[in-house]
């Protein structure tokens, strides 16, 4: 194990090299950095750029400057970094921008890689179960979509209708009787076809799914909720109740009473706790808080799932905690969701809170209040997380899909069938795990290539990630930026790649790395 | 039961939990919104504009430090003897202090901060600073191996070697030559006890730290000064808001409150300013957005009150499609223009015409008349920016003074593009034919180049020469400075001037000059250039400048086209908004942004 660790570390560097000195000589022949102020007239503009040539070692030839460079770089291996200056940049230190850039390239991928995955793969499976439905059909249609669509298109247009029009429909958002009908048929169909099954099931999943999302609609016309959205006491137990159910699916299953018992009382734990939950919040300030909470209400699960879980104590003891820690979650964010008024009063948006640019508003952060801090990222990461999942998840749907159904064609599937299991823990227990192995090491490959791949989505958010780096580089022709911009992407990649190959080996006991 | 005790338990703590929080009292746990802050001359509380970039050095003198991002900032946060306006011309700022020539020759001049002018730390501004700006303008201290200790963006040790007379408020100075660009050469900078205190942290009073920089710049004083030298030279340096509020004293309207990197930087109003303008929102956020498309949605969503851009067809439907929004299409400092070489033996070099030069020059006047500068305009320009006009003259910009004089000198090439090859072909004709195709470059990959290269081509052809496409990526032939040749007949491309400095012409007017990639050699241009760099008195400068421009046009140097196109677009919001191709762009009148009412 550790040899061939080495080993692969070993031949990553030869790699990174050789890729390292390509990179080098073809950005620096691609032009001349100091173009542009050639053709200034500015009297003292020939002491800039002497001083310049002299700063980027300009004299040197390419060939040659690789090794400064190099000798610079290989500097990070003692700690003593010195990737040069940038020109680009007005001449910053590359280290120090690389450092900035990597925090906000990370900021910006987390959600999306973890919403992606989330939903890419609970849709992905859900299809593989409904092959061949009209679900099935329809998903595949848009991942195919969604899938080949330009992303700075769909960021552009995303722009114009998620954040502005958007913003300006939030002034006044009041649904009319034929939106509000449209979009209830729509959802109707939706549901329809992801339940599936027989005429008389179809008709019923439709109306039921139909009032119930225009009942919704109405609620939120009189409420004006979409004005000052709010979760509420009432809307904590909801939503427990809700998480109960999925994770009741996906661990012990509808029949054991005491798990459902167990577990749907969280949902009036959660309910009880609203209001301890405002004090927590007010002496606990800061992240203590919020931790806090999510500890407390993870505790509170495990600790009544051991007391009274009976011979299935550890596992409804788990399933309990995790809806407890996604309980408190929820309290976290009611809390959060209360500062939506004093929020929108400081933002300079007319109406509505959806951000195009940046990571954080200049007037919020002087504020320095968690809460508000929290859902100016929010408003700030919204778009440019939906961008980046359009994409993902198209893709993660078609590799989840295909996978689970290789797995459910496998012979111990049938077995676990002939056994007598429910259908349920067939899926769950046999089918979902060993689908999620493939996928498991495509993931790991995947962020490694979103540290550098948010090029497109980081200048049209005007995010200052490693993208915008990037992209400044080569547009200024600053070998310098685009020369730590690929060291770090290079290392993500190689690092990737060996963490899928590890990840394959200990998930799967039939692979062993030597 | 077991079942039954844990249900009830589970309900029992449940109901325990709910009473509980039935008796607490809510009121002190709401958040409430916090009162907004008002003052009585301030109109508004924000106003957040975009640009490309923000800063990362506060001492735009450095060579470091000397960009556009870093001058912006500089700019809100630093008053000065005079400023540009959209004129362009420069305006004399006597609020915060006075210039004058006490002796014509040798030139010697006293620059006066007025009193009560003080930094944000309360410190007065006095001569001290403008000793430390002198020390480092003139290069005044060198290292050992002979480089500049104060790394000066453009150090000129020639210019003044002896020590200036400082008297409190006061500075006066003498060059060692009559220097032309005096009054643009000189401001105040950074401060100078905070450039001392942060060298020398011991100095706890500013003007125990002042004194101290005078001794030492009296006295010469290396080993002292190096110290603050280095200071001044990287110290500035600093991507988020500087520990040390010394970094970011500021002279002008605004203090820098809060900078967070590849972000934005945020300045708030000088309490203490009272000498000039006074800005009408307390608070002024630059934002970074490198894309067009991004700064104009931003301003459509509300985040952006004011932002520029270089205008494509694609940029400026989009702004006019804005409906709380109000744009102006106008100029920027770079300017296109086709140069010709006359040393390369191409069909504009004398030799190959037998060494005659006036038949050269009929074939460089007639290409030059062949480029149908109107149709570039119209098919180009104009639907970027409908206010476009044909520039028509090297040094002046066009509303600058002296343009109008300097355009008469070009009054062959003032007509319409038919009647322009009518003369290049009489010219052609009186010569007896081109000898040699024009190789023409441009930038390849320039999409507007391009275009404008296929216009030319057709209007030259037409009249009898034949231009060949010598496009290439890079800008090789401008490496090569006399006696090297530029291999091209043609090129086209932009200068950029930045500043109304009259000084700097000399670099590709004269031959050997480091812009001079033409090959240009003209006696009389190059005394009157001689004579530029001594003339002081305004009228001297825009009499020889005009003989200057006289020459060029004779020599058919070369042929200036147009403006490059700017836009600035911003909130219906804010009013008073306003262009400038200079640098610092439409910031140059910050104090005028008014918030409208409604």
């Amino acid at each position: 194990m550790l040899s061939f660790i080495l080993r692969r570390l070993a031949a990553t560097l030869v790699v990174l090299l050789v890729a390292s000195f390509i990179v080098y000589q073809l950005t620096a022949i691609s032009g001349d950095p100091l173009a542009e102020l050639r053709a200034s007239r500015d009297p003292d503009i020939q002491s800039k750029l002497a001083y310049l040539s002299d700063v980027l070692d300009l004299d040197t030839p390419p060939l040659l400057r690789y090794f400064l460079w190099l000798g610079g770089a290989a500097g990070c291996l003692v700690g003593q970094c010195d990737l040069g200056v940038s020109i680009a940049k007005g001449q910053g230190e590359v280290t120090e921008l690389l450092a900035g850039a990597m925090m906000s390239t990370l900021q910006l991928i987390t959600l999306a890689t973890i919403l992606s995955i989330l939903v890419g793969v609970a849709v992905g499976m859900t299809t593989a179960l409904r092959q061949y439905s009209g679900y099935d059909y329809t998903v595949t249609f848009f991942a195919f979509i969604f899938y080949s669509l330009p992303i700075f298109w769909v960021a552009v247009l995303l722009k114009e209708y998620g954040a502005i029009r958007f913003n300006r429909f939030l002034a006044d958002p009041t649904f009319t009787p034929v939106t509000l009908t449209l979009v209830a048929l729509f959802l109707a169909l939706v549901v329809t076809g992801i339940v599936g099954g027989g005429l008389k099931t179809r008709v019923r999943s439709f109306v039921v799914s139909g009032v119930l999302s225009g009942a919704i609609m109405t609620w939120l016309n009189v409420t004006q909720w979409l004005k000052t959205p709010s979760i509420g006491l009432v809307g904590v137990v909801l939503l427990t109740l809700v998480v109960s159910g999925i994770i009741l699916l996906l661990t012990t299953g509808f029949g054991q009473k005491r798990a459902v018992i167990i577990i749907s009382a969280m949902g009036l734990i959660a309910g009880a706790m609203w209001l301890p939950g405002q004090y927590l919040f007010f002496y606990l300030t800061g992240f203590t808080g919020i931790i806090a909470m999510i500890a407390i209400m993870a505790i509170i699960g495990i600790t009544l799932g051991l007391l009274f879980g009976g011979d299935a104590k550890r596992e409804i003891a788990r399933a309990a905690g995790i809806v407890g820690a996604i309980s408190g979650l929820i309290l976290v964010i009611d809390e959060a969701m209360q500062y939506w008024s004093q929020y929108l009063g400081l933002i300079s948006i007319k109406s509505g809170f959806v951000s195009t640019i940046g990571a954080v508003t200049p007037t919020i952060k002087r504020q320095d209040n968690l809460w508000l801090t929290l859902l100016d990222n929010y408003a700030h990461l919204i778009l440019p997380t939906a961008a980046l999942m359009i994409v993902s998840v198209a893709g993660y749907t078609r590799y989840a899909r295909a996978s689970l159904l290789e797995v459910m064609n496998q012979d111990y599937i049938r077995t676990a069938r002939a056994k007598g299991l429910s259908e349920r823990v067939v899926v769950v227990r046999h089918a979902f795990r060993n689908a999620m192995i493939p996928i498991a090491t495509i993931i790991a490959f995947d962020i490694s290539g979103l540290i550098g791949g948010a090029i497109i989505t980081e200048r049209v958010f005007a995010w200052e990630g490693m993208g915008a780096l990037f992209s400044a580089g080569l547009g200024h022709v600053d070998v310098n930026l685009v020369m730590g911009f690929f060291l770090i992407t290079g290392l993500f990649a190689v690092v990737g790649n060996l963490v899928a190959d590890l990840l394959y080996s200990s998930l799967d006991p039939r692979i062993r790395v030597s | 039961m077991k079942k039954f005790r844990g249900i009830s338990l589970v309900a029992g703590v449940g109901i325990l939990a709910l009473t509980l929080s039935g008796c607490a009292p809510t009121e002190d746990l709401t958040p409430t919104a916090s009162p907004t802050e008002s003052t009585a001359e301030v109109t508004a509380p924000l106003i957040t504009v975009g640009w490309n970039d923000i800063i990362d050095d506060f001492n735009t003198s450095s060579a470091a430090g000397n960009n556009v991002a870093n001058s912006l900032t500089s700019y809100l946060t630093s008053s000065g003897f005079n400023y540009y306006d959209n004129a362009p011309s420069l305006v004399k700022n006597t609020d915060f202090g006075s210039y004058e020539i006490v002796v014509a020759d040798p030139l010697t001049v006293k620059y006066t901060i007025n009193d009560g002018v003080v930094w944000s730390d309360g410190t007065p501004i006095d001569g001290a600073d403008m000793a430390m700006a002198w020390a480092a303008t003139f290069g005044y201290f060198k290292n050992a191996d002979e480089s500049y200790m104060f790394a000066h963006a453009a150090p000129k040790d020639n210019l003044a070697s002896k020590l200036p007379t400082v008297d409190g408020n006061s500075i006066t100075f003498e060059y060692d030559v009559q220097y032309v660009d005096w009054e643009t050469q000189f401001g105040v900078g950074v401060a100078t006890h905070g450039a001392v205190q942060m060298a020398y942290p011991d100095i706890a009073d500013a003007a125990a730290a002042k004194a101290a920089f005078l001794d030492a710049l009296a006295s010469g004083d290396s080993e002292w000064m190096s110290k603050v030298a280095e200071v001044w030279n990287t110290g500035y340096s600093s991507t988020n808001t500087p520990s040390n509020p010394l970094v970011y004293l500021s002279s002008g309207p605004y203090v820098l409150e809060e900078l967070v990197e590849e972000s934005y930087a945020t300045h708030v109003l000088n309490p203490l300013y009272t000498w000039g303008p006074k800005p009408k929102y307390e608070r002024i956020t630059i934002r970074q957005i490198a894309d067009s498309t991004a700064a104009i949605q931003a301003v459509d969503n509300g985040e952006v009150q004011i932002a520029s851009g270089q205008p494509t067809a694609d940029v400026l439907a989009l702004v006019q499609g804005l409906a709380n929004a109000e744009y102006e299409s106008g100029e920027e400092a770079a300017y296109e223009h086709v140069d010709l070489t006359v040393n390369n033996g191409g069909p504009f070099d004398p030799a190959s015409y037998g060494g005659d030069a006036e038949k050269a020059r009929k074939i460089r006047q007639a290409f030059l008349l062949s480029i149908p500068r109107g149709e570039i305009i119209d098919k180009l320009i104009k639907p970027l920016n409908p206010n476009a006009r044909v520039r028509t003259a090297v040094q002046f910009i066009p509303g600058a003074n002296g343009y109008d004089q300097a355009e008469a000198f070009y009054a062959d090439y003032l007509g319409t593009d038919e009647e322009n090859r009518e003369k290049a072909k009489a010219l052609i004709a009186e010569v007896g034919g081109v000898n040699g195709d024009v190789g023409f470059w441009y930038p390849e990959g320039n999409v507007r180049r391009g275009q404008e290269f296929e216009l030319i081509k057709l209007s030259a052809d037409s009249v009898g020469f034949n231009v060949v496409d010598e496009s290439e990526p890079d800008w090789a032939f401008t490496e090569k400075v006399y006696p090297e040749l530029n291999p091209h007949d043609a090129v086209i491309f932009a200068w950029a001037a930045t500043s109304l400095a009259v000084s700097g012409d000399d670099q590709y007017l004269t031959l050997g000059g480091p812009s001079n990639w033409t090959g240009y050699d003209n006696a009389n241009v190059a005394a009157l250039l001689e004579e530029l760099q001594t003339a002081v008195e305004v009228e001297d400068q825009l009499r020889i400048r005009l003989a200057i421009e006289a020459e060029l046009a004779k020599d058919a140097y070369n042929i200036t086209i147009f403006q490059f196109p700017g836009l600035t677009w911003w909130d219906k919001s804010v009013s008073g908004v306003s262009s400038n191709l200079l640098v610092p762009y439409f910031y140059w009148n910050f104090w005028d942004w008014t918030p409208t009412a409604g």
